[in-house]
């Protein structure tokens, strides 16, 4: 529509009082793309410059609007979306992200491999990616004279909503595992909070497949939000996975050498599930870096520890399904400093004690409390094994595990109990 | 509810949905009322409607209560309009004008000022020794005043002025109010530019959804991918000019020059775009105001519908520019001065615009120098001389924007004394280091060159539709991958 009068698109309406004066604006020196829309005029002296809103529009831009819009920009803009998840696929992935394909790829394979072994699995977060050696005990015999195939399917920044979920997907694929134990991350209970560390913060949910999306949406304590995030990632990937984009141009998708202190998910995995600590350095300036890193990371979320009702529900859920399953079940505490361990407020551990209480009297639960299984110097940040502590957490594990299965066996008092 | 946001994705998508793709032309109803008259609701004013009441709601998903008053308001201005149309004594009619410019102004003096004055008084009772001092009144600042008022004024002046007719239909007055696009940070819409376009009737036009395409892609990248991003490097230097070196406060002061003009104009461009969209049109509100040649011309390529306004409604009743060069320079001084405080109670703002008032009398008194010296004239119009022009006129700017967005004189002090005497110091923290800095700025005047020399405008008609669009794509994909990971309000909103 010309400033003249042009009206393209609009009609004067009758029945109406009459118009007044056309708008009309001052004339424009803008050379905006928009500008191509208007006929070619005179271009003005800088002082007489003002701006003009002229919608005149030729005839050839009026002919390409439709196949423009309707065709070539969705076009274009599909193309563009799949080519960047065939990039991330192909080239890129944030090393946790690969993670849990990786594990679930290695488990599959042992199963294949070892059909008719009974199945040990744990279900934890980074600690028990690093803690359990689960090939130390793959072999040993169960109390039915099987030999057993253990392996450890802990995963960075997976808390009770990912194990429940990782509950679900094994049950799903037939997988039932002879003893299940999971791992208590009592961090990842805290209430979501904005600034405060809960295990709805730690996840990626522009990763999260649609199905891991669906399962998980009912813990969190914003759905709405979460999907939103999922949805925007699927329909704009670019927007979704923008500062991943960004990681990626800086080349820290690779994990320069200073990231590489925080995060651990880069190492290898053995054939057991456990992540390969052997050269991770043990020198009291490593250490002290590591232990800062962690308390920066926890220490307020833990000093103001709420336990959170979503996330509760999920180990509730994981207890109610494996009793409805009938699979053996117990719940382990993962070593902790005590450094780490006096980061809860008193009524924050009140609420896990009580909360663990409850647990154990609803499902007759067995409880591995392996807290203070490990000494300081164990420990790279106060609550992560280095190499000697995932040893020794190990050895003491082994009689731990016997002792369960001992317990679980069809026609003991447990399982009877559980019956 | 901000125009780059997935809210206003989805809002704007069912207004957009609702608005187009139901066949409201065929609506036709006819209600019959007592003394044989009729109600006749045709689909175009459902249309408006359907505006009106989304434009409600975009304001009330921010305060109900606020959007009422607006409401409130706008209903007072529509009586006032109807009452200035019908009666024909001066004396009453000024009565009525005064009334609507004090109810309209008492309001935003509320709202806006009531704290800043009190502050004010405060701090000269605690100055002059005085054992007393006022509270602050707990008051919410209601997004867009500053600007919906303006355009309340504007209504009433111009009625008054018989310059547009009083609306009758109340809708229509609050729907030019209220209209979201321009509702909470312009462009300061004209009554009689706003108000015949209401009784158009509206037909989809595929060129015109995609020029409002266009706008907000264009908004959208002045946005994400320079302001924004911008804001990282001006933000922390603004907030402690004495914690950064001298060459970090020289790019936080670029940066913020850049970020502002980018911020304010992409939103323009959104409301534009969106106006576009739904088939209407509001005022252009720059005209690349960094390629200016003095600082009255900055003033014309500015924020024009705020300038214009002032111009029109300030300035010109004030005397404007007719009498001597003595009482020009006090028209520019008080007209700018409240122009400066018009964007925000802070008495650097006041300062920022009693600076430009002075440099507009200046650069009155040096034009009138130049016309009695032709060589200097000739000299000031040639390529050199306007390059010349154009970057001392955009370094003032600049340096006048440190008293614009730093949040107290002493940081003013603080940055000021950085930019003029050299100290080693930090640098941002950007993980891109200065080299997204100088990026931008490459972009940015490469924008220029090639919006001066129209070769969008001749390339955009020759490229073949697939290159179009492939280009559209691109331009969001940019701004996709540059959109930061806490969206950003408009620095314009608060104002």
């Amino acid at each position: 529509m010309s400033s003249s009068g042009s009206t393209v698109g609009e009609q004067t309406l009758t029945g109406h009082p009459p118009v007044s004066a056309p708008v009309r604006y001052p004339q424009s020196a803008i050379r905006y793309p928009l500008s191509a829309l208007a006929p070619k005029r005179p271009r003005p002296d800088d002082d007489t410059a003002a701006p003009c809103l002229t919608l005149a529009r030729s005839r050839r831009m009026k002919r390409k609007a439709r196949l423009l819009l309707l065709w070539w920009i969705p076009f274009w803009y599909v193309i563009s979306q799949l080519a960047l998840f065939a990039w991330m696929d192909e080239s890129w992935q944030m090393e946790r992200t690969f993670s849990p394909p990786r594990k679930w790829a290695i488990l599959h394979k042992r199963l294949a491999e070892m059909p008719d072994r009974p199945l040990v699995l744990m279900l934890g977060s980074s600690r028990t990616d690093q803690s359990f050696q689960a090939g130390r005990l793959t072999g040993q015999l169960a109390p039915d004279g099987r030999p057993l195939l253990v392996f450890n399917l802990g995963l960075p920044a997976a808390g009770g909503m990912h194990h429940a979920l990782y509950l679900n997907d094994l049950l799903a694929e037939g997988i039932r595992p002879r003893l299940l134990l999971i791992e208590f991350v009592s961090a990842f209970l805290n209430r979501s909070r904005r600034g405060l560390q809960s295990e709805e913060h730690f996840t990626l949910v522009p990763w999260l497949s649609a199905h891991e999306m669906l399962f998980l949406q009912r813990y969190y304590t914003n759905r709405r939000k979460m999907i939103t995030e999922w949805l925007e990632a699927r329909l704009a990937p670019w927007y979704g996975f923008r500062w991943n984009v960004h990681e990626h141009f800086l080349g820290r998708h690779s994990h320069p050498p200073e990231e590489t202190k925080f995060d651990q998910s880069w190492r290898p995995i053995d054939p057991w599930g456990w992540r390969l600590l052997r050269d991770m350095p043990n020198t009291p300036e490593f250490r002290a870096l590591r232990w800062a890193g962690a308390y920066h990371m926890y220490a307020q979320s833990l000093q103001n520890f709420e336990l959170g009702v979503k996330p509760a529900q999920a180990l509730h859920d994981i207890f109610s399904r494996c009793r409805r399953e009938n699979i053996p079940v117990a719940l382990v505490l993962m070593p902790v400093s005590k450094e780490f361990r006096d980061l809860y407020s008193p009524e924050g551990q009140a609420q896990i004690d009580n909360f663990l209480a409850e647990l154990r009297r609803r499902y007759n639960l067995d409880i591995i409390d392996a807290t203070d299984w490990l000494d300081k110097e164990d420990f790279d940040d106060g609550h992560h094994p280095l190499l000697s502590g995932a040893e020794k957490f190990t050895t003491r594990m082994i009689p731990e595990v016997h002792k369960l299965l001992a317990r679980t066996e069809p026609g003991s008092s447990k399982a009877q109990n559980a019956d | 509810m901000l125009f780059c946001s997935w809210t206003f994705f989805q809002f704007f998508t069912l207004v957009f949905a609702l608005y187009w793709f139901i066949p409201w032309r065929r609506l036709h109803w006819e209600i019959p009322l007592p003394r044989q008259r009729r109600f006749r609701l045709t689909g175009d004013e459902v249309r408006v409607w359907l505006l009106l009441v989304a434009s409600f709601y975009f304001y009330a998903s921010w305060s109900r209560k606020l959007a009422l008053l607006i409401v409130v308001s706008t209903l007072l201005d529509y009586c006032i309009g109807l009452g200035l149309e019908a009666w024909q004594d001066s004396r009453l009619r000024r009565a009525l004008l005064t009334l609507s410019i004090t109810a309209n102004l008492g309001l935003l003096c509320f709202f806006k000022y009531s704290n800043f004055f009190l502050a004010s008084l405060d701090e000269v009772l605690i100055a002059a020794g005085a054992p007393v001092w006022f509270n602050t009144l707990r008051i919410i600042l209601p997004i867009g005043i500053s600007f919906y008022t303006f355009e309340a004024i504007n209504y009433t002046v111009d009625v008054y002025r018989r310059h547009v007719k009083a609306e009758r239909n109340p809708a229509h007055l609050l729907f030019f109010v209220l209209f979201f696009p321009h509702l909470v940070a312009g462009p300061i819409v004209r009554a009689k530019d706003f108000l015949p376009q209401i009784r158009r009737s509206k037909r989809w036009s595929w060129a015109r959804f995609q020029l409002g395409g266009e706008y907000f892609l264009l908004g959208m990248l002045k946005k994400w991918v320079v302001a924004d991003q911008l804001a990282l490097y001006a933000d922390p230097v603004f907030a402690d000019p004495s914690a950064y070196g001298s060459l970090a406060n020289w790019i936080a002061m670029l940066a913020f020059a850049l970020q502002i003009y980018c911020d304010f104009s992409g939103y323009s461009d959104m409301a534009l775009g969106t106006a576009h969209m739904l088939g209407y049109k509001l005022a252009v509100n720059f005209n690349m105001p960094y390629l200016a040649t003095s600082v009255s011309d900055y003033w014309r390529r500015n924020h024009i519908s705020l300038s214009t306004w002032l111009r029109d409604y300030l300035f010109i009743p004030l005397g404007g520019s007719r009498g001597t060069f003595w009482q020009t320079c006090r028209n520019n001084l008080i007209t700018m001065t409240l122009g400066g405080l018009w964007h925000g109670a802070n008495w650097n703002f006041a300062l920022w615009g009693l600076v430009h008032g002075v440099s507009l009398s200046v650069n009155r008194a040096f034009r009138s120098f130049c016309q009695v010296r032709p060589g200097l004239d000739n000299f000031l119009k040639s390529w050199l001389g306007t390059a010349l022009r154009r970057a001392v006129t955009f370094f003032w700017l600049a340096q006048g924007l440190v008293l614009f967005r730093a949040p107290t004189f002493a940081l003013t002090q603080a940055m000021y004394a950085r930019l003029w005497f050299p100290v080693e110091g930090a640098d941002v923290n950007h993980i891109y280091g200065y080299n997204l800095f100088w990026g931008i700025v490459a972009g940015f005047v490469l924008f220029h060159v090639a919006a001066c020399r129209q070769w969008w405008e001749r390339l955009s008609l020759r490229l073949p539709t697939p290159i179009l669009g492939f280009t559209y794509v691109l331009a969001l994909v940019l701004c996709m991958v540059m959109a930061p990971i806490f969206v950003k309000p408009f620095l314009y909103m608060q104002f």
